[in-house]
């Protein structure tokens, strides 16, 4: 990928509301034009997941989910002006596992923003496992939503949560 | 072009794949939330589908207003700029 920005650890830590210990991306290599990237991140079995799990078992995959996730948020928070609002989850939609994610690998997120507007973001993509693929994500949602104890005037929609 | 029809049922195939209904099953009147379940997750994830299909934004104020496809689709041509449907 030319012409666009890459992210470190350092810089994707600082854009996402997680704290350093939940952040499941190494490098963001965001595009020029701001509507693709790749991302990595390196699979250790050390790893909190593998410390009562069978390694064999494969890394899990909502966490694969999560940081398939987390770089989606890093690819639309940076291409947006800080407002404070942090962005969440919102919805997946026709995402297929294919392969396990043994510790010592490294997942590699493809990504294209599908769509952006202020206040939601669209992502898909597809994640290997060194060569292998593992997972195509046909949509992740994703939206804008006031920080707790800010003022939140273009909050949540006025009906009931359930 | 498409008539204010065509667009109805464009936005009711959208609405029922997010509520995970037959399109037959949704009417026009039918309550999201009381009639099919619907979270207002689901009705974020219907905003975001509208706005990537019609290239449009809608604020999110206006979710509170998105109670059934006859106001998806007021809401949604309040933006775009669509004819009301005709009876």
């Amino acid at each position: 990928m030319t012409g666009g920005v890459c992210l470190d650890f350092g810089d994707i830590s600082a854009l996402l509301p997680h704290g350093r210990a939940m952040v499941l991306v190494d490098r963001i290599w965001i595009a020029a034009d701001g509507r693709s990237a790749v991302a990595t991140k390196a699979v250790s079995g050390t790893e909190y997941c593998f410390r009562e799990a069978d390694a064999g078992c494969g890394y899990p995959e909502s966490l694969v989910v999560e940081s398939f996730g987390q770089t989606a948020a890093v690819l639309w928070l940076h291409g947006r002006a800080g407002d404070g609002r942090l962005p969440m989850f919102a919805a997946a939609r026709d995402c297929v596992f294919t392969g396990r994610v043994p510790p010592g690998t490294t997942l590699t997120h493809e990504l294209e923003l599908e769509h952006a507007s202020d206040g939601s973001a669209m992502v898909s993509g597809r994640t290997r496992a060194g060569a292998e693929p593992v997972a195509t994500f046909g949509s992740l949602i994703a939206v804008a939503r006031a920080a707790p104890g800010t003022d939140a005037e273009d909050g949540p929609p006025g009906r009931e949560e359930r | 072009m498409s008539t204010a029809n065509e667009r109805l049922e464009e936005l009711r195939d959208v609405v029922a794949e997010v509520l995970e209904v037959e399109t037959e099953e949704l009417t026009d009147e039918g309550d999201f939330q009381a009639d099919y379940e619907a979270d207002s997750l689901r009705a974020i994830e219907m905003l975001a589908r509208i706005e990537k299909k019609y290239r449009i934004e809608i604020p999110q104020k206006e979710l509170a207003e998105m109670r059934n496809l006859k106001t998806v689709y007021e809401v949604t041509a309040r933006h775009a700029g669509w004819q009301p449907v005709t009876a």
